[in-house]
């Protein structure tokens, strides 16, 4: 990946800048910005972080302290909404406390600053649930141009828990802070993702002394800062990987903790130590050995079938028809596998443990993956930190080049795909008998296809009518077997027609939807009544059926790298019968278009022969991950792309 | 933005029953088999069995229970086997509730408790705070047909009416349904039947009149576009004369009665200070008509405050006191519409605060039968024969518009002699007009330069106005696809003037290929930028419910092509006069030889928001001509 990580440099005192341009002290607010009225690096925002501070201390008992101070600019009366306040904590147990919480407004008035505190009643400790509390609020006085700022506290009894900090967000940010002090008694390995400039990073040490002079102790803090400016927001776009992937933070994960005389570990610091905890994990690797009620009669059949694949076909088919996902993603089991066998539900890690279990007892050298799927984001491979996870897979490596990764909590699963929500991403598989704890790079060298072939006359009247044959492989498939399966028909042809009355599927009839070895054919006869035909012209869209309608990339800028997921080879051929009396008037020209660097191409070739009209369009992806550097050229691609598609066969009455 | 306040619509999907009581069901109930075929059409879901049973003794002191047994016919109905209990921390209480689950053979498979629930604050993605929570369970299903069983019992204390009943809803049967209520003769109990001839049953029995329900073999439905629920589907309200709140005893026997009631709510808080009553007196001294210094308050008030909404306790129906908005400079509907009334107080012009029921074509009070069915509140101003709505929640909204999401319905206005049941008017399609004016001189090389004026009024204003929230790039991706155009190379948006509640944009476009298709000398181009038409009617199933535009609405779109000098016309697309009964559709092309140019003009116009059935045919046709029409080409020709 072309992502820059930042990871700290160690110790010693870089810089220290002594006097702070970035930030200001509680209800001090520059006149400057309160007259702001835009934001500078990004002209459009409605609203701006002016800055936004952490801090990470230790208090006397040792309890984590987290102190915030955030400051906001409203900049215009779109963005009155950010003056509500959320913060949510962890309160079952007091695990986790929220006090100290002060806000006020700033507004200019007559030129100067004027402070409307927030009332202490106007603060709401809202129970959540269980085991989360809310404390909410919201500005007063608060009107375009005000300035409101807001500081709390968070005490949490663990030293585990440091909050990951975000530099960037949904508004554009002038200055993110963050500083830790941390005894030198933890020891954390931070991970950080960083593509703005750093404009502030210090390190420096303090002796601490706790206690009475003769009994008490003397300690090294370290101290470390890290502050950005100008961070631009960052909005949801199409095609982006995990919102998590790409905003800019940094995390932190304990690996030790040491007392006074000893050193004691408390975490994972390599993979290979993760693995191996894993292999013994009571919620997971010994899951593996436990028996399930009834499997006797899965095994048997399994063992009456001939090959590997027959095996793993009909083992993964009984896991994912008969278990149900409950929506819940964990790398852990929470009831075990002998519950959710028996409740026949259970979470990702559950279903799929069932799955390696069942395979490993029919004889399948199968291993359990632990794996991060993409709304959870991208495994940061050198910050060894199971929490990175979300779920477990089965993984069988057959030969060098060929391995299954199943995941059972997909209804429409095949067992010879890999899952699209793991494209791309890194599983760390365990091998327990070998005490082997190795990635795994989940990817799909072969292109999903997909095929219109479209047969049509035209009749004199201007109208079409014809038969049509969709073929799909891979993702494609998956993609229509699900829509197909999850609505009603009648809803479906309305998706394959996009809602367009002058295009009816008389009948429709899909082959091969339970064959996973086999693509999908859907059959279509259709009749089409060409739009805008007008006199002696007849307008003819080849693009029938595809789902190429809209570019969904019309916008300019791009954050985010465009992460389609897979590759993919998209094909239209058409054949259409010109009526006698008709004659082709203008047809789209044969061209061939390719992406500078060649990962995207398309093709179409046109052919006018004995009153029939040819034509074939071959779009092929030779890349899924399209970086955002390379968006200028990607965006003019898919723009001359649909035009092109959009383009006509104008008929003409001769 | 417009924003709802929620509390009225706290009894509304809470379906529940009797535990204890409960009678055990035949077998055949929990056997999937057991469904007749018949009911098996356009259905996901079955109710088997549904009794509610609602019996209230005295005001404040009500008991529900609820009983449903349903079957999931396949994994598209799975979202029935979340059970979601809504309540209010203080106002009702869940006594008890029990799920069952069955498989396709009738097997109980599963139960869970009351314990099992997640109980968490119910979040309505407008409040920052409110006191409805919600109890929430899912079973999993691991095949289907399957069925769940769930029971319900709980006691309310606060009530203003007693909700609705829909009796049908989309893709779901009902093989044998029961609504019951046992009422206090003396609290005067009502019902008001929506589309269905439904009748109860009237008993006695323990000194309460019973008044029962029942359907039994019904169809499912399937749900259509562009149709409120209110106008497609049978449903029955339910009220009692006498209500109570909060422990605040009410009279809903009229709507004057009822208002009375909210006026007790509101008396103590529409008041500002003498102080602050005097400073906006001296505000508005020197402008001269009431009207205007209504106009210059509600400014003021847009300028000055925002729209939070917190709804806690009683606070749900009662407003923050004037004071407290004039102070923190914000509210809820309910606080803002109050604020406003006491700013208008003080300059001595009288207003009223108005109940509604918001939402695009939302259904409108039934005036024969009183009830609560608001969950918004606007200000009436009532000039001399010149009454004027105001939306306070609106930081934008032009001084007197409602718009689609208030208006076309009644309100219950609150006055000095109690609630009065008014209409809010309806937009006419001048009121929702969208104007474009584009220019466009097309090259001989192919590329062209455009330049488009939108002027936009009611809620296309509306929308362009919202648009700011977006970023630079998003705003342009939006209109881009909202108005069908060709993808430019350049597209560069201004927003200009917005007052007297017109707002015009203003786009400078560029485009390096404007022809469609070329063909030796022959160039094919559409006719306008902006498509005025962009929306398509599903026919797939036949229709069964009148259809809903958003509102009425005028669009026009002018586009004047200046040709290249060496280009003549080939084709001009023929010219389309059309009409349905609620609408118009005109589109005319002109050839000024002179300049070279070629003016076209579409104008659509549609009357009224509501199409009843018997016209939906003749508007789909209407429209798909529209769609055909736009679709039709600009020929020309490069000179020989």
């Amino acid at each position: 990946m072309k992502k820059l990580l930042f990871t700290f440099l160690c110790m010693g005192t870089l810089c220290a800048s002594a006097q702070d341009q970035f930030l200001s002290e509680y209800g001090k607010v520059p006149v400057a910005d309160l007259e702001m009225t835009t934001c500078d690096f990004e002209k459009d925002a409605n609203a701006m972080v002016l800055f936004d501070k952490g801090d990470i201390f230790f208090d006397d008992r040792f309890a984590m302290i987290f102190r915030r101070h955030k400051r906001i600019k409203i900049l215009n009366d779109k963005a009155r909404d950010e003056a509500d306040i959320r913060l949510e904590f962890h309160s079952l147990n007091h695990y986790e406390q929220i006090s100290d919480v002060q806000a006020q407004t700033i507004n200019l008035v007559d030129g100067k600053p004027v402070i409307t505190k927030l009332d202490r009643k106007s603060i709401f400790y809202q129970p959540v649930d269980k085991y989360t509390t809310a404390v909410i609020f919201t500005f007063p006085n608060v009107k375009p141009g005000s300035v409101i700022e807001y500081k709390f506290r968070r005490t949490t009894q663990s030293f585990a828990n440091v909050p990951e900090w975000f530099f960037q967000g949904n508004l554009p940010v002038r200055y993110s802070e963050f500083k830790t002090a941390i005894p030198e008694y933890f020891d954390y390995r931070t991970s950080a993702r960083i593509y703005t400039a750093v404009v502030k990073n210090t390190s420096n040490q303090q002796s601490k002394y706790l206690g009475a002079a003769s009994d008490g102790i003397g300690f090294t803090v370290y101290e470390k800062t890290l502050g950005m400016s100008n961070v631009v927001a960052l909005h949801d776009e199409p095609y982006m990987s995990s919102r998590h992937d790409n905003l800019q933070s940094i995390s932190h994960q304990l690996v030790a903790i040491k007392p006074i005389n000893d050193i004691m570990k408390t975490g994972a610091d390599t993979w290979a130590k993760v693995g191996g905890l894993l292999a013994d994990d009571e919620d997971f690797g010994l899951q593996i050995r436990k028996k399930l009620k009834g499997e006797e009669v899965i095994l048997e059949k399994a063992k009456a079938l001939k090959t590997n694949d027959e095996k793993i076909a009909y083992i993964f088919h009984e896991v994912r028809d008969g278990m149900k996902w409950d929506s819940r993603d964990r790398w852990y089991t929470m009831d075990g596998t002998q519950r959710a066998w028996e409740k026949k539900s259970g979470n990702s890690t559950e279903i799929n443990l069932v799955l390696v279990h069942l395979l490993k007892s029919a004889g399948v050298k199968v291993y359990p993956m632990v794996v991060s799927t993409r709304e959870n984001g991208r495994v940061n491979v050198a910050y060894a930190n199971v929490n990175q996870f979300n779920r477990a897979v089965a993984f069988i490596p057959v030969d060098s080049t060929k391995n299954y990764v199943l995941d059972a909590t997909n209804k429409y699963q095949p067992y010879n795909q890999v899952p699209y929500n793991l494209l791309n991403s890194m599983g760390l598989y365990i091998d327990k008998q070998e005490k082997t704890y190795d990635w795994f790079e989940i990817r799909e060298p072969k292109s999903s296809r997909h095929t219109v072939f479209l047969d049509a006359e035209i009749t004199p009247a201007g109208n079409l009518s014809g038969k049509a044959i969709l073929s799909s492989t891979g993702f494609y498939k998956n993609d229509f077997v699900e829509r197909f399966k999850s609505g009603t028909e009648d809803k479906y042809k309305t998706y394959l027609t996009d809602k367009d009355n002058h295009l009816k599927i008389k009948a429709i009839k899909l082959e091969n939807a339970e064959v996973d070895s086999l693509p999908l054919a859907q059959n279509i006869e259709f009749d089409m009544e060409p739009n805008g035909s007008d006199g002696d012209y007849i307008y003819l869209v080849p693009n029938a059926f595809s789902t190429l309608r809209t570019n969904p990339f019309l916008n300019q800028n791009r954050m985010t790298d465009v992460d389609l997921g897979y590759l993919q080879n998209y094909n239209i051929y058409g054949v259409f019968k010109v009526p006698a009396g008709y004659k082709a008037d203008a047809l789209p020209k044969n061209i061939n278009m390719v992406m500078p660097d060649k990962s995207i191409s398309f093709r179409r070739m046109v052919v006018e022969d004995a009153g029939s009209i040819s034509i074939r369009y071959i779009i092929d992806y030779k890349k899924a991950i399209f970086y955002r550097q390379d968006y200028p050229a990607f965006h003019e691609f898919f723009k001359q792309m649909q035009d092109m598609l959009n383009e006509q066969i104008v008929l003409k009455k001769s | 933005m417009n924003r709802f306040f929620l509390i009225g619509c706290l009894l509304s999907s809470i379906v529940t029953t009797q535990v204890f009581a409960q009678v055990k069901l035949p077998a055949e109930t929990y056997l999937a088999s057991a469904v007749p075929d018949s009911l098996k059409e356009n259905a996901e879901t079955v109710i088997r069995y549904l009794k509610n049973d609602c019996t209230i003794r005295a005001d404040g002191k009500m008991r529900v229970s609820t009983r449903r047994v349903v079957t999931l016919l396949t994994h598209k109905a799975d979202d029935q086997a979340v059970i979601a209990v809504p309540y209010h921390k203080k106002f009702n209480t869940i006594s008890d509730i029990e799920v069952n689950c069955y498989d396709a053979g009738g097997k109980l498979i599963k139960k869970y408790r009351r314990s099992d629930f997640y109980d968490r604050a119910a979040i309505d993605g407008i409040s920052i705070i409110t006191d409805d929570r919600v109890m929430l369970l899912k079973h999993e299903f691991a095949s289907y047909p399957a069925t769940i069983d769930v029971s319900i019992e709980q006691s309310v204390n606060s009530y203003i009416d007693l909700s609705t009943w829909y009796t049908q809803a989309p893709d779901i049967a009902t093989q044998e349904a029961e609504y019951r209520f046992a009422v206090d003769p003396r609290l005067g109990f009502r019902y008001n039947a929506i589309r269905t001839n439904l009748k109860p049953q009237k008993t006695s029995a323990d000194g309460l009149d019973v008044y029962t329900w029942s359907v039994k073999n019904q169809k499912a439905l399937y749900d259509e576009d562009s149709a409120p629920r209110w106008s497609a589907y049978p449903h029955i309200a339910f009220a009692l004369n006498s209500f109570s709140f909060d422990n605040r005893p009410g009279d809903l026997s009229s709507w004057k009665s009822y208002g009375q009631w909210i006026a007790s709510l509101n008396k103590e808080v529409s008041t500002l200070s003498p102080k602050r009553e005097e400073e906006i007196r001296q505000m508005t001294a020197n402008i001269g008509s009431e009207k205007e210094k209504a106009r210059f308050l509600y400014n003021y008030l847009q300028k000055n405050t925002r729209y939070v909404s917190v709804q806690l306790g009683i606070g749900g129906l009662k407003p923050f006191p004037a004071t407290f908005v004039d102070e923190k400079k914000y509210g809820d509907c309910k606080a803002l519409s109050n604020y406003m009334y006491a700013l208008l107080r003080a300059v001595g012009i009288q207003s009223h605060y108005a109940l509604v029921r918001a939402g695009e074509n939302e259904e409108a009070a039934d005036p024969r039968f009183p009830a609560d069915p608001f969950n918004h509140v606007i200000l009436c101003v009532p000039f001399k024969n010149d009454t004027t709505w105001l939306e306070c929640t609106s930081n934008t909204q032009p001084f007197g518009r409602l718009g689609a999401f208030t208006e076309n319905r009644n309100a219950l206005l609150i006055t000095e002699d109690g609630g009065k049941l008014v209409n809010t008017p309806a937009s006419r399609p001048g009121d929702n007009r969208f104007y474009a004016e584009e220019h466009l001189q097309l090259d001989e090389s192919g590329s062209a330069t455009a330049s488009v004026r939108i002027d936009a009024t009611g809620d296309y204003r509306t929308d362009y106005e919202a648009l700011r929230s977006l970023s630079g790039d998003d705003q342009r991706t939006y209109l881009i696809r909202n108005w069908a155009m060709k993808q430019p190379g350049l597209f560069e948006l201004k927003h200009l003037a917005d007052s007297a509640g017109m707002k015009t944009l203003a786009v400078d476009l560029e485009y390096d290929r404007m022809w469609e298709m070329a063909s030796g000398n022959k160039f094919f181009y559409k006719p306008a930028l902006i498509g005025i038409w962009n929306a398509r009617i599903d026919v797939s199933k036949p229709r069964r419910s009148d259809f809903y535009f958003p509102h009425p609405l005028h669009k026009e779109c002018v586009t004047f092509i200046h040709l290249p000098q060496n280009f003549e016309i080939d084709n001009l697309p023929a010219n389309v006069d059309m009409k349905f009964t609620y609408g118009s559709y005109v589109r005319k092309y002109e050839f000024d030889a002179e300049k070279n140019q070629v003016k076209s003009v579409a104008t659509l116009i549609i009357d009224r928001a509501a199409v009843p059935l018997s016209k939906f045919g003749e508007m789909q046709q209407f429209l798909d001509n529209v769609t055909k029409a736009n679709a039709r080409k600009l020929v020309l020709r490069k000179k020989a």
